[in-house]
């Protein structure tokens, strides 16, 4: 009887989570850990309280080269809304390039370069039909890869942002005229994404641990 | 027995590099262990690393994004690190301008270790915008480490990948030590940068007091990163000067050292209707926030 009672319930159980796979949800692509399907769980309450901002991120490298370490607990606190204090990332990108690249009568790399990455967010265009992520591809109409813009897991972030901020990327481009202030030894970092760190074509599409 | 020995202290060698790495000598960058805070909290899942938005590979009518968080998990830890219940993480998206947002993707979760369910929010419009944010109505909820399909063709994902950033981080020390958060004591310690934009330990453009260890005196060489061919240099219209670049090795940190180092990821694929239908445009400027119920 104990028996019995056990598989109806296992049957049950079976059936619940059957019923709830098939009408809220099903697993996509491997499990990634347990290779086990699981049942949608019941959404839970919904938290009601408020929840106030700590950290934000969109372009990558822009805080780490631009602004003291001191002041990303302001900018992430504020931006991107004129908060206060003031977001202290703007005036941040273009006294260090003012400083790296001194503007010339030809160019100014410093308010350039502030208007090109702030406010720090991606640019994407949704009815861009190339298939292809590209960072700063809105901003540089496509120079990049795409004018998909965003950001794909596998862009070679740090060199794009490396030669646009201290090399001749963007007077390639014709999107600045060229200064002849590159520094050639930090507008690359000769480093290559490892296989093991590269995109997948399964969801989740980021590469498993390792 | 000697290629097990040599092994075995490979191996020690490898974990003892992780550690120290992640205790001591952490990485920062793309922005990983942003401020001091975010890197000494008891979970660091509010420290977001990464965002991600790009055509899904599978299917051309949907979108992907994707949110790392937790820096520097070692090797073989990943299914041991978990989000923090109190943390809301959002995607922010602004149609046809920069800001405010009008659309929304958040996750919340509840429960500890292994267990934990995470719920989406959305897409849609925000409660209220800017920096104080309440959560929108759910999409569905989810177990961590498991791809799960939730309605209207959502795909979602919340659990431990491989980092996919790929950086040299102490080539980036040895000239901007500021950014790494060890060399600072606290929120407000201002640490060896504070009197501006900092290179090679040296205040450029403005005096400042700087610790020693980044104090162009005490470390002259000048900022450059690794790999370059002999004789390659810096140019003769650096305003730093024109110097040799360095031909050390280069390093991919986050993949080369200890085995290589983990994150925590939050990973969405949404049918692109879901972010244009409603909207006037299809342009749109996306922004990650971590947002803390404790206000820290």
């Amino acid at each position: 009887m104990t028996n019995r009672l056990f598989a109806l319930a296992a049957v049950g159980a079976l059936s619940l989570a059957f019923s709830a796979c098939s009408s809220k949800a099903s697993m996509v692509g491997p499990a990634p850990a347990t290779g086990l399907p699981t049942p949608q769980p019941t959404n839970p309450t919904t938290p009601t309280g408020t929840y106030t901002q700590i950290e934000l991120l969109a372009r990558p490298a822009i805080k780490e080269v631009f602004e003291n370490f001191n002041d990303h607990k302001t900018t992430n606190a504020v931006e991107p809304y004129a908060g206060t204090p003031a977001d202290p990332l703007p005036a941040e990108i273009k006294g260090t390039e003012d400083t790296l690249r001194p503007a010339t009568v030809a160019t100014d790399y410093g308010a350039g370069l502030q208007g090109l990455l702030y406010p720090n967010e991606y640019a994407v265009n949704l009815s861009d039909t190339s298939g292809k992520a590209a960072y700063l591809g809105v901003e540089t109409g496509g120079a990049t890869g795409s004018k998909f813009g965003g950001r794909d897991p596998n862009d070679d972030v740090i060199n794009i942002s490396l030669g646009a901020l201290f090399g001749n990327t963007l007077s390639a481009l014709g999107v600045l005229a060229d200064d002849g202030e590159e520094n050639n030894c930090i507008s690359k970092e000769n480093v290559v994404q490892d296989p093991s760190q590269m995109k997948t074509t399964t969801f989740p599409y980021l590469a498993s641990p390792h | 027995m000697n290629y097990r020995r040599i092994l075995g202290a490979l191996t020690v060698l490898a974990v003892a590099v992780a550690v120290f790495l992640y205790t001591g000598h952490p990485a920062k960058s793309s922005d990983h262990q942003d401020t001091y805070n975010l890197a000494t909290r008891a979970n660091t899942s509010a420290d977001i690393t990464d965002v991600f938005i790009f055509p899904s590979p599978s299917n051309p009518n949907n979108l992907v994004l994707a949110m790392d968080v937790s820096p520097l998990i070692p090797k073989g830890m990943g299914s041991t690190f978990f989000f923090d219940p109190t943390v809301m993480w959002q995607f922010k998206i602004a149609h046809g301008g920069t800001q405010p947002e009008d659309q929304v993707i958040q996750f919340g979760v509840t429960g500890t270790g292994a267990s934990q369910i995470i719920t989406m929010y959305g897409p849609g419009a925000p409660h209220e915008v800017g920096t104080a944010n309440t959560f929108i109505a759910p999409a569905g909820s989810f177990q961590y480490n498991v791809a799960t399909q939730l309605n209207n063709g959502i795909k979602v994902f919340a659990g431990p990948r491989a980092d996919p950033f790929y950086f040299d981080l102490f080539a980036f020390f040895s000239f901007l030590g500021d950014r790494n958060w060890a060399t600072h004591t606290s929120q407000t310690d201002p640490g060896p940068e504070t009197g501006g934009p900092l290179f090679n330990g040296d205040s450029v453009g403005a005096p400042g007091a700087f610790a020693p260890a980044y104090d162009k005196a005490a470390n002259p060489a000048q900022p450059t990163f690794n790999g370059f061919a002999a004789g390659t240099m810096a140019g003769a219209g650096s305003a730093l000067g024109n110097y040799t670049c360095s031909t050390n090795p280069a390093t991919n940190t986050l993949a080369q050292i200890g085995g290589g180092f983990d994150v925590l990821s939050f990973v969405v694929e949404v049918p692109k209707t879901l972010l244009t239908n409603g909207y006037t445009s299809s342009n749109i400027h996306l922004w990650a926030t971590a947002n803390s119920s404790t206000g820290t």
